[in-house]
């Protein structure tokens, strides 16, 4: 049997979960299965329990319902120990979202070092990781400036490094673009990509952009704790009212389209792109040229 | 005249220091009355600077700010009327937040202008209803509500001074799809409902194709392009040399008029779009 | 703008006191310190007074920034000054001026001034060794390391260190959101300036409530993200940058100690201008 590298199966989690009453679900029967080298976007409405995921996945939270297998580790409503929950942490990183507020040093090398430091990672060990992850990043020149002077993209690219320099195996995003401004979310999309492209690293992107979710391979839309839509973005784009059902929405080609279709118009679904747009609604009027040269 | 004019503004930080930056040279820029005018520009385009310069959170060095013909620092004792005659959101608001109901909160600039209790409760009701919080929602905490109902009651602390300006940086940095809509939404009724000359900064090209009549791009603290909508949409070269995209409609429907399409209208909107596809369609059909 | 603190009162530089250890910065402050206690002397005083422009020149730091370090507590030296002067007893050798309730004796004199030059000793020398030649990043960093024997006592000396290394790295984005929030209640009328104290604190709550709320949403997000990368105290960690003793370093040691010798020799075989016992 082909194992997954992240499973969920029947997740579940709820706040306040000791007392019935009050509890509130976030996360509902979620089953799911990501395999290593993936790179996934996870679209969701703020409070749609998107965020609740990347952190169980984390093992910042601890699943109330049912089990996740993360590489090869079963982990249940019991918890695990400390030391266990180390070793995923080891392999599973997570970048957050308020660039200021996950940088612990007064210098970008220091504040990079800070992972592979509490591994115990030996110092020319430590050296060549923190450059490496720097330049994979695109940071080395800023090695021994303070944070706090970089924009957020930039601060944003070092919390990258950060969780680079202790080769972890996935990154999970946790909206780390919500917070920047358009340049600073292509610099930090971009350096996804490339991870994903050039290292075979896992990514997890939890964001409520559409455009940054059409950059994965494979979207997973999260609406009120359950998952809603799975597949490629293609296909998860052409579901145009479900989308738009979950406070969300899709490309303006593809609303356009599906406007169109709408008023009776016979275009195909799942037009993404602006060529296959173009090319879509082109054929309407090539059509209406044909009928009146008829 | 303009409601809100900026003249010959500049202004310099850390001037004869090493660490000089020109924030804003020598700035023209008029905004009229009851539009909508966007505001765009990178960080470091001086922006954030001209819009705390809109309502006297800073002093130009030079130039001056004109409210109906006036300059605001004619008397600067009096700046403070001024910051209740042009309100200042400023970017993730719910920051501010510090009172002991949301109702206090909103009114805490009605209580700083002296005000009495009866009139500060009807125009916090008001406000509170411009962007659409339930009227139960105001004797809760503003720390028990919702991240989007925190943007929104202070949003609501600013309209509550019914500002004849309005100054929006990034009202809706941060919120899904829904929530952008919800508070740009918002802010169109307001303008509606009072008038008012409404200043709104964003990053999205999108919001501004849908939510503004005139749009002013700033580039590295001067003004680099500014018009109607469509004017400046038009100039979609322009705007890509300053990393700014057109919205994906739009390069649709120019892509149909490249391959002989004559669409025309409102091409920087999907129902814009829709609409002129629909008028040619039934043209031709005819 | 706002002033850096990350760098403190630090001015980048590559003198012979900048490229010292920061470890040995704090133990020759210590001697340092100690020198100028010490000294008792006329002879030992000129000595101290020489060295400390010899430091001065070393860190090669201009004699204007030097003096302004001594700014801040002019008051203060003028308030212990003015106490030696006045109040020297009646045994303190001559009586040089008696003015109605005011008896100035030739010892005050004498105390006043050497008071008044050994704070100024220290301040510049102090300043010159370590503030201004040393990020506060460094000097946390010497401080662990020179405690850490201190850990098998059970004293917490990374924690420590670790608070104080968060601390200089929020506190310029506590300054940056103070300023933030000021700003926007500001734009909703908040007056900060005028009225009675009792008013200006009241005002200050609106600033102070968002800014603790925001600092504790900081610290708990901060938190959970050094947990995700594996913190777990200071047990097991290795450490990027490692500071490292150079021939410098000691033969700056060994010229402080002979400081001090040469002090304590002064006070007991040089007599001259003995002051006071």
């Amino acid at each position: 049997m082909a194992s997954h590298f992240i499973e969920a199966r029947g997740l579940g989690f709820s706040y306040d979960a000791e007392s019935e009453s009050d509890a509130v679900v976030a996360l509902d029967d979620i089953s799911l299965t990501i395999d290593e080298g993936e790179y996934i976007a996870i679209l969701g409405h703020n409070g749609s329990g998107k965020s609740t995921l990347a952190k169980l996945f984390n093992l910042i939270l601890t699943p109330s319902r049912g089990e996740l297998i993360l590489d090869g580790k079963t982990v249940t409503s019991e918890g695990l120990s400390d030391d266990e929950i180390y070793e995923i942490r080891k392999k599973i990183g997570m970048v957050f979202q308020n660039p200021d507020n996950q940088l612990v040093a007064t210098v970008v090398e220091e504040d990079v070092a800070f992972g592979p430091e509490n591994l115990g990672v030996p110092r020319e060990e430590l050296r060549r990781r923190v450059d490496e992850a720097l330049a994979t990043v695109g940071m080395t020149e800023y090695a021994r400036h303070a944070p706090h002077k970089l924009s957020g993209g930039q601060k944003q690219r070092v919390a990258i490094a950060g969780v680079l320099a202790m080769m972890p195996r996935c990154i999970i995003f946790d909206e780390s673009t919500a917070m920047l401004d358009p340049l600073g979310r292509r610099e930090v999309t971009d350096v996804m990509e490339r991870l994903n492209r050039e290292q075979n690293m896992t990514v997890l992107h939890i964001t409520h952009y559409m455009e940054e979710a059409a950059r994965a391979s494979r979207i997973i839309v999260i609406s009120d704790g359950k998952i809603l839509l799975d597949g490629t973005p293609k296909e998860v784009f052409s579901s145009v009212e479900p989308l738009l059902a979950a406070g969300l929405e899709t490309p303006q080609g593809t609303e356009l389209i599906h406007e169109l279709r709408m008023l009776g118009f016979d275009l195909p679904k799942g037009c993404t792109t602006v060529g296959e747009c173009t090319d879509a609604i082109f054929s309407l009027f090539k059509e209406k040229k044909d009928n009146n040269d008829v | 005249m303009y409601k809100l004019e900026v003249k010959g503004v500049t202004h310099i930080y850390g001037a004869k220091t090493p660490f000089e930056k020109t924030a804003l040279s020598a700035v023209n820029v008029g905004f009229e009355a009851g539009q909508i005018t966007g505001l765009i520009g990178h960080t470091g385009s001086g922006k954030s600077t001209l819009v705390q310069m809109l309502n006297g959170l800073i002093r130009p060095q030079s130039g001056e700010i004109l409210l109906d013909g006036e300059d605001i620092w004619a008397r600067p004792k009096e700046i403070g009327r001024v910051r209740t005659r042009v309100g200042l959101v400023m970017q993730y608001p719910e920051y501010q937040l510090f009172d002991e109901t949301v109702c206090r909160d909103v009114g805490f600039a009605l209580r700083n202008a002296g005000m009495d209790e009866a009139e500060i409760d009807a125009r916090v009701r008001e406000a509170a209803e411009c962007v659409g919080l339930e009227a139960s929602l105001l004797d809760k905490s503003p720390f028990d509500l919702s991240g989007g109902q925190k943007r929104r009651a202070a949003i609501a602390g600013i309209l509550a001074m019914r500002p004849e300006v309005l100054v929006l940086d990034e009202p809706a940095a941060g919120l899904d799809p829904r929530g952008r809509a919800d508070v740009l939404g918002y802010l169109r009724r307001y303008r509606e409902r009072f008038g008012a000359t409404v200043i709104l900064v964003s990053h999205s090209m999108e919001d501004m194709a849908q939510y503004c009549d005139r749009v002013v791009v700033l580039r590295r603290g001067e003004v680099f392009l500014s018009g109607r909508v469509d004017e400046v949409f038009y100039r979609s070269e322009e705007l890509a040399s300053v990393g700014l995209d057109i919205p994906e409609v739009m390069k649709i429907a120019l892509a149909l008029v490249e391959r002989g399409v004559p669409l025309s209208g409102k091409l920087y909107t999907v129902d814009g779009a829709r609409d002129a596809i629909l008028e040619l369609l039934k043209r031709r059909g005819c | 703008m706002l002033s850096d603190i990350t760098l403190g009162q630090y001015f980048p530089g590559s003198s012979l006191l900048h490229r010292l250890d920061p470890r040995m910065k704090i133990i020759l402050s210590a001697l340092y310190m100690a020198a100028i206690f010490l000294a008792k002397n006329a002879f030992c005083h000129l000595f101290t007074a020489i060295a400390t422009v010899l430091l001065v020149l070393l860190s090669r730091i201009s004699l204007r920034v030097v003096l302004r370090s001594v700014r801040p507590i002019l008051y203060v030296l003028i308030f212990t000054m003015l106490l030696n002067l006045f109040f020297t007893s009646a045994d303190g050798g001559r009586l040089l001026l008696d003015f109605w309730v005011i008896r100035i004796y030739e010892e005050g004199v004498y105390r006043a001034l050497f008071m008044a030059l050994r704070v100024v000793l220290l301040v510049i020398g102090v300043s010159v060794l370590l503030t201004y030649t040393t990020t506060p990043i460094a000097l946390t960093d010497a401080i662990e390391s020179l405690l850490s024997p201190l850990k098998l006592l059970r004293i917490p000396v990374h924690e420590f260190a670790m608070m104080m290394t968060i601390a200089l790295r929020f506190i310029p984005t506590l300054i940056e959101e103070t300023e933030k929030i000021m700003n926007a209640q500001k734009a909703r009328g908040a007056d900060f300036t005028s009225g009675s104290i009792f008013r200006r604190v009241r005002a200050l709550v609106p600033i102070l409530i968002p800014l603790f709320v925001s600092s504790f949403q900081r610290a708990i997000d901060l938190a959970t993200a050094m947990e995700c990368r594996c913190y777990r105290g200071g047990k097991g960690r290795t450490k990027l940058v490692r500071y490292t003793l150079h021939a410098r370093d000691f033969v700056m040691l060994v010229l402080f100690a002979l400081g001090v010798a040469m002090i304590v020799f002064g006070n007991l075989r040089l007599p001259i201008g003995r002051l006071y016992s």
